[in-house]
Order: structure tokens, then sequence, then C-alpha cells
């Protein structure tokens, strides 16, 4: 039976909820579970003056039962165990996250997975800006570990990714891939223009029909590689809505960012690019 | 502007004009009639500065809309951010040095968030000097060294008149005795500018087209090559165009690239960092650099205090033990957008109006400057003295050098620095603020 938490408060200022975690709340009774110090605005609270908690945690698994976009930080740092959040959360949502999963039932606000090492992250509906970002002041995003999202997402997702692996269902904004430095990002829906400026290494796979690169990536041809058809194993086995039957065509392939290392490579279906020109 | 004064009439000369970021050091101010009826040396925009300085009889605090002492709005500013859980300390942009460091002090010790304001406009640049790092110098080193000015996307003849002549193109400097002989200015925009009818080199290109076009010119300063057909497709302009820009850039002696602060937005954020990027990858050539224009306010003031003060220079959250920067969250628009916040300290009145529909539910002390009607949202508004003309005070130009700007007119009001001072005063020894 899993511990579950539901939000009573009606507070909308932030409530940053980054010392809950499975492996956290496992060795201790409901009452010392309730008496667990969160931070609301400015001030430590309990956690039972804003959640209702009932069941236990025996099987590893904590769910937050309703929406909060007001609840921060939820998974931060978490290694093991499962998160559920049933409803829309707010940012930082498996932040510096180094094993374990989240399942986000609603869509999740911005900084999803930033800083992640490990783990598992699915959220069913969209989520916000800087998915699988750099924490603030470092170059790195996320190194490791699996994120998919149905729906879309903001601006910057996978920017300074360094591993692991996100899967976008639908759009993603400006800046996608921005200085990524390695790692793999698949999007199925539109995405703004010049995705991947100042990416060093790593794969974007972009599976609409119309792309814009900037300038400075080199079409290198046209290609079935083995690593594709892997991919869309794994992302058939993670559940992610990508259609993984482009997977079985030859893509075509773009090296870039030229300014940088120029070891980027951005996949697109044949002909996606708006002139087929692309030096 | 005349220059024979009335006999009586006052001159203040080496006053400071804040009507753009260019803050001209060399006005002389006329007093006459407790206003300033002319100001020597000042361009238009100065001229209209310093007009809209005469003093006003308005009250001096208004609580809830009613006016009031100053010492009432002081206990009922000071109750509003003591009781508040998620306080926001913003607008410092508005107000001189002296005044931002206490108001980062208040915002320490009420545990709040601290910004500098102006809702977003100095963010992308931040961003990206921490990003990428910069290049940059004094104005003064572009005045005596610059040989090649580009205005990216910035019409400085319109909105900092006397740029040229004290900075720029216009100006005789020691290694360019010609002044503008002696100097190229190229202009890229989206329409013919007046800077545009000035330039040596004009291209125009559209605004969603700035990306393309910076990574184009990055890669021919780099060397690479790129597809004709491409580039005139990205950037709406040919290739052979922007090889020649390339050439002008490179056969610079020192060159600078002008641009503005930058809006908050991605593109934006991207766009300041790729113009950093162009001037390292030009420095490697020959000598660039890259000058944001800035405004009147005193933004870089906010910057530079903010840094000093918690080691960060904007959207910094005080409510935990140490200081945390939070650039994608504790910024003054994302927190009043996402209504975060239930209480703002707005040093810049205006910005509380102009949020009014955002920070429903958020108790608002403002300080204003002008002879405002009451800021209909705030509980507690302040009449400060108008920076420049009523008041002194320090503010920094967008190169980062210290301006000190003087009072030349008597207030009723205090300054920004004497009133937050009191309101500092109040919060650290009210029954209880040990326990804050």
């Amino acid at each position: 039976m899993p511990l579950a938490l539901r939000f009573t408060s009606a507070s909308q200022l932030p409530l940053e909820l980054d010392g809950i975690l499975p492996e956290r709340v496992q060795a201790l009774s409901q009452g010392a579970i309730e008496k667990l110090l969160i931070r609301h605005g400015n001030r430590l609270e309990p956690l039972a003056e804003h959640f209702a908690i009932s069941g236990s945690i025996d099987d590893g698994t904590l769910i937050f039962e309703s929406a909060m976009p007001s609840g921060h930080g939820i998974g931060t740092g978490m290694t093991a165990g499962v998160i559920r959040v049933v409803g829309h959360a707010g940012r930082r949502i498996g932040a510096q996250m180094r094993g374990g999963r989240i399942e986000v039932e609603g869509s999740a606000g911005d900084l999803l997975g930033q800083g992640m090492s490990g783990g598992r992250i699915a959220v069913t509906g969209d989520a916000g800006d800087h998915v699988a970002g750099p924490l603030p002041g470092s170059r790195r995003g996320m190194t490791g570990g699996v994120i998919t999202i149905a729906g879309s997402v903001g601006a910057f997702a996978a920017a300074g990714m360094r591993r692991g692996l996100v899967a976008i269902g639908q759009s993603a904004g400006a800046g996608l891939g921005y200085r990524m430095i390695a790692g793999t990002l698949v999007v199925q829906g539109p995405c703004a223009p010049n995705p991947g400026l100042e990416m060093k290494r790593g794969s974007i796979v972009l599976l609409d029909r119309a792309i814009e690169l900037a300038p400075t990536f080199r079409k290198a041809g046209a290609f079935r590689p083995v690593f594709l058809r892997l991919l869309a194993r794994e992302l058939a086995s993670l559940n992610a809505t990508i259609d993984i039957r482009a997977f079985g065509m030859p893509l075509d392939l773009f090296h870039g960012d030229l300014l940088t290392l120029g070891k980027g490579e951005i996949w697109t279906r044949a002909g996606a690019l708006a002139s087929e020109t692309q030096a | 502007m005349p220059q024979a004064h009335r006999l009586d009439a006052e001159q203040h000369p080496d006053s400071v004009c804040l009507g753009c970021g260019c803050l001209c050091d060399d006005i002389t101010a006329v007093v006459a009639d407790g206003r300033v009826v002319a100001a020597e040396h000042a361009c238009a925009r100065g001229e209209a500065w310093f007009a809209a300085s005469s003093e006003d009889a308005s009250p001096e605090c208004w609580i809830d809309g009613q006016p009031a002492a100053i010492d009432d709005g002081l206990d009922h500013a000071a109750a509003i951010l003591r009781n508040a859980r998620s306080p926001l300390v913003t607008g410092l942009d508005a107000v001189c040095v002296e005044a931002q460091r206490i108001a980062v002090a208040i915002a320490d010790r009420i545990r709040g968030f601290v910004d500098a304001g102006g809702l977003g406009a100095h963010e992308s640049s931040i961003h990206a000097a921490l990003e990428v790092g910069s290049v940059g110098c004094t104005l003064g080193e572009i005045r005596h060294r610059a040989d090649l000015v580009l205005a990216w996307f910035v019409d400085p003849v319109a909105t900092h008149p006397r740029f040229f002549e004290r900075y720029g193109v216009d100006a005789i400097g020691e290694f360019v005795p010609r002044g503008r002989a002696d100097r190229r200015l190229c202009v890229i925009d989206e329409h013919e500018t007046a800077t545009a009818a000035q330039s040596d080199h004009l291209l125009l290109l559209k605004r969603d087209r700035r990306l393309a076009a910076l990574w184009t010119v990055r890669a021919i300063v780099a060397g690479l090559s790129l597809d004709p057909h491409t580039v005139a497709r990205l950037t709406g302009v040919s290739l052979e165009q922007w090889n020649t820009l390339a050439r002008l850039l490179l056969d610079a002696r020192y060159g600078v690239i002008l641009h503005d602060a930058g809006a908050a937005d991605a593109e934006a954020s991207i766009e300041s960092a790729a113009i950093l990027h162009l001037v390292r990858v030009l420095s490697e050539r020959t000598r660039f650099v890259a000058a944001a224009l800035g405004s009147g306010n005193n933004a870089k003031g906010a910057e530079q205090v903010l840094l000093w003060s918690t080691g960060y220079p904007a959207a910094v959250d005080l409510r935990g033990a140490v200081p945390a920067y939070q650039p994608q969250e504790a910024t003054t628009s994302r927190l009043l957008d996402r209504g975060e916040v239930d209480a703002v300290l707005s040093l810049e009145g205006r910005l509380a109006l102009d949020s009014i529909e955002t920070s429903a539910g958020c108790s608002i002390v403002a300080l204003v400057e002008d002879d405002l009607d009451p800021v209909p949202n705030a509980q507690v508004v302040f009449r400060v003295a108008r920076l420049g003309t009523h008041a002194g005070g320090t503010v920094f130009r967008s190169d980062g050098v210290p301006i000190p700007a003087r009072a030349v007119l008597p207030s009723h009001a205090p300054a920004a620095q004497e009133l937050i001072a009191l309101l500092l005063d109040r919060l650290e020894h009210a029954p209880g603020a040990g326990d804050a």
C-alpha cells in the first residue's frame, strides 16, 4: 500500500517539497512523517499543515494525490522508490535525481529533471521550460537517466544535456538542445527554428516534417543506422509517445554545430528541411 | 536652449542627466523659481527630462489611497513586510546605489526574494555574460579607440542622442583624431532608422532572422564555408553581403558592437550570448568589444549591488540560510505572473501600477518619484525625491562606471535612501523583530 499525501492547503505561495522522498520516509512512523518540515514561503512548517497523510510506504511508493502547481522540488535528489503525482505539479520535479522513478499524471512546471543524473521521469501532460537543464551556475544539464513527456515542452529543453535520453511527444520551444554536450533527444512534433545551436556532440531526432536548422549544420546524407533501431526499441519499451515507424526509414543526417565541436547529429525525416540545399 | 538666463538664476555645473543611458555628466542645470529652466549641453531628450522636474505639493505618503503621515506609512509598511511569507523586494533599478544597498538589507531581513526589476529587460545580458564571459570596455575607451561601430538592432541617434557626440562615432578620440572621418559605422536593423541614415554600411534584416544572421557572421569570421542559397534563405541577405560585413569587422583596429540589454525571452537570451561569442571570435584576430547601450535607470547599479551583497547579479532568493540564485524562477516578472509573492516592496512605483492585474491578493508597498495619483493597487505609497534633480545618489552607467548624481532642487519629500533606511530601522527595531 503506498503512502498517499493529499494537498489540503489553499496557499499559492511556493511550497518546497525537496525533502519528501520515499527512501527518507520509509524508516519513519506516520507521526514523524507528519512532523517533517517543509519550506512554505520563508517559514518551515510541518508537512501535516498542508497535506492529509494516509497509508504506508511498504511498497516504496509515495503518491501526491492532488494537483499542486505551487509544490516545487518533488523528488529532488531521489535515489530509489517511486513517486506518483496525480495532477499538475510545480517546478524542479526530479532535480538532481539519481535513481528511482517519478510519474506525473498531468503537467510539470519548469526545470523538470534539472541536473538529473539517473532514474526515470514520465510525464503524461506538458512540461515547462528548461527540461533536463543545468543547475544555476553549471554548464552541464542532465547527466543520466530517462525523461519521457507525452505533451509539449517550453524553451531550452535539453540545454546543456550531457548524457541520457529525453523523448518529447509533441512540440518543443526555442533553444531546443542549446549547448548540448551529449545524450539523445527525440521530438515527435514541431520545434522552434534553430534547434541544436552550439551543440558539441549528441543526437537530436526531429520527426516533424518541417525543420529549420542554422547555417552551421551540414548535411551528411541519408542513413538508416542500427542505433536508431535500438533507440526505437528502447522508446517502445518506455511507452514513449513517439511514432517509431519513422525510425525504420532512411533519415537525413546533419552534423553541427560547426561553430563548436561539430560532432553533434540532427536526424530529420527525409526532405524535412525547408530547403534540400542545406550545405 | 537659450544661453542667457535671469540674474537670480542659480547654475549647477556637472549635473547628471538620467534621461537615457548616456548619463551625461557635463550638464549645467539652471534653476529659477524652484525648477530647472535650462539644461546647457543637454539634448532634446535631456531637456525634457530636466523640464519634468517641478516640485510638487502632493502628499508624501498614502495608506490605502488616503493621504497619511510618513511615520504611519512606515509602521504600516513594516507590518506588511514583517508578516509576509513570500515577500519580494524589486524595482532596484529605479533608485541609487545607496538605496539599493538598504533594499538588499531589507530583503535579507524579511527573508524574501530580491531582484533588480525592470520586468526582465536586463536578464538576457546578465545570463549571457555568465555563460560566455564578456569582453567589455568603458565608453571612454570607445571614444578614444573604436574605429568601427556596429549598431546591432539599436538606434542610438534616436534613443541616446548624445552617444555619438560623447562616446561614439562623431567624437574626437586620442587614437581617432579625425573623429567621424576615422570611423566606420555599420548598422543592422529591421528598418531604416535615424542611425541607419548616418551609416557607412547598412544591412536590413528581419528581427526573426537575428540568430541565423549571427551564426552566419560567426561562421564566416571563423573561416567556415557556407552555402549561399542556405544563407540567403535563412537570413534574407546574400552571403556576399555578409562576407563584406565580416571583412569590415576583421579589418577594424578596434571594433565595438552596440546592442541593447535585450528582452527576457529564449531567443533574446541566445542572441545576447551569440553577440558575446562573436566578439570572442573577432578578438582572436583584432580588438573587439560589446557594449550594451543601457537606459536611464540604474539597472547596472542593481546588478553590482546584488553581486557584492549576495554573490549573484539578479533573482536572488534570501528565504533560506544562504542566498540562492534562481534566474529561471525568482525574477520579478515570473514571481508576479505566477502569483508567488504575498507582499512586494517596489522601489519603482510604475511597476506596482503595471502589475495590477497579476498581483491580486498581494500587498504592495511602493515608492514613487512622480506626482502620481495614489497607486491604485498599493496599500502604502511613499513619494520620494526625484533622483538627479531633487535627490543625489550614485548611479552606474551601462559600462559599469559609477556616476555621482547631485540634487539641484530642494524637495519636501525624503530621498529614496533616507526613506527605506527608516523602513529598515522599523523592521529591525519593532517588537519581535529579533525572531524574524
